[in-house]
């Protein structure tokens, strides 16, 4: 059965599929077997395309208007991303430098702005605890959408030093959807400014329009 | 001051090097150039210009793929000012860069987030867990 499941899937992803909704057996033995493989050895019959790739070489005229509109869009956000500052601990230090004249934000569009209902992007930096948590929750409800999130630093990324702590949260991503992940402990203000120009580029492939028939 | 230098440092050179610098570097900028990496950077240094804007890079990228990572790590130690070694055009020219670990890549390769070529991490031991594959069972 095994063996049959994955000449199947070798000679046609289509194949593949057919035999996979057809057998439930078939589609478990061929789990078993490519366990240890990457996921996207799976997928390889068909390639989808990215977002960039949707954005930027549009397919046909409608795409091509909606996908206009689209980067009209994200060009509008990409120039004012303003983060709600949320400084935990040390990273907001260097969050500050990163506001401070060496580095300068405010060239690239960057504002703090302290409400979360006027601001774009949410920087966790530091260690959140449990008892931030729900506060932390409850700012990045309040920002109108779209909302971005980067967590900064080890604490943030995955609870860092404090991982094993019995007060603090294994990573903010357990609380909030994280776009950017900045390593570091802390970061340098260079490598936050280098996550929010990478968030930058996320923005750019943004797309809203083209997905208007599904809210996510 | 500004104004005067901006001017200053545009009559010295030609408007089309002027414009890739203006669009590139969001400033006039006028030195000596030092060298050039392998992913077509151009390395510049004008002792006259303020601490810490000495040594800059026009990036060999268009304005839309331009990326900090695109540096490479040689070039960037000279351009922090953590060495004054400048890097050799060729590795071949470079006798220190022929010894070097293994581990240094070379040709030098931007951060691939975000793009096909990221990296996906997948794990590479025994899961620790069986899953409960259900099965649907008819009624007897």
């Amino acid at each position: 059965m095994n063996s049959i499941g994955l000449s199947a899937a070798r000679i046609s992803g289509r194949v593949f599929a057919r035999s996979a909704i057809a057998n439930v057996a078939t589609t478990q033995s061929l789990r078993n077997s490519l366990r240890l493989a990457p996921v996207r050895a799976m997928s390889s019959a068909v390639v989808p395309r990215t977002h960039d790739q949707i954005i930027s070489k549009p397919d046909s005229a409608g795409e091509y208007v909606l996908s206009s509109l689209d980067k009209l869009y994200n060009w509008a956000f990409t120039a004012s991303t303003w983060p709600m500052t949320f400084g935990l601990a040390c990273c907001a230090v260097e969050m500050m430098h990163m506001a401070a004249a060496r580095y300068d934000q405010d060239r690239i569009g960057i504002v703090f702005r302290a409400t979360p209902r006027q601001s774009d992007v949410m920087i966790v930096a530091g260690t959140l605890t449990n008892k931030m948590a729900p506060g932390l929750r409850k700012v990045y409800d309040q920002m109108p959408e779209p909302r971005w999130v980067v967590s900064m630093g080890s604490c943030a990324n995955g609870g860092g030093y404090y991982h094993y702590s019995y007060s603090v949260v294994r990573g903010c991503d357990r609380i909030v959807p994280v776009d950017v992940y900045v390593p570091g402990c802390p970061p340098t203000a260079e490598a936050l400014m280098y996550g929010m120009l990478q968030l930058q580029k996320k923005i750019k492939r943004n797309r809203v329009t083209t997905m208007w028939y599904r809210k996510y | 001051m500004s104004l005067i230098r901006f001017i200053k440092y545009s009559l010295k050179q030609s408007p089309r090097q002027n414009f890739e610098i203006y669009r590139k570097l969001d400033d006039a900028k006028w030195g000596k150039l030092v060298g050039t990496d392998e992913l077509g950077n151009r390395y510049f240094f004008n002792p006259q210009e303020r601490y810490g804007r000495e040594r800059w890079c026009i990036p060999g990228a268009k304005t839309s793929e331009m990326d900090a990572s695109q540096i490479p790590p040689r070039w960037h130690a000279w351009l922090h000012r953590t060495t004054d070694e400048v890097p050799k055009a060729t590795a071949a020219e470079d006798s220190a860069y022929m010894q070097r670990p293994k581990w240094m890549v070379y040709p030098h390769y931007q951060n691939f987030t975000g793009s096909k070529k990221a990296n996906v991490t997948y794990n590479t031991v025994r899961p620790k867990y069986e899953a409960w594959q259900p099965t649907v069972v008819d009624r007897q």
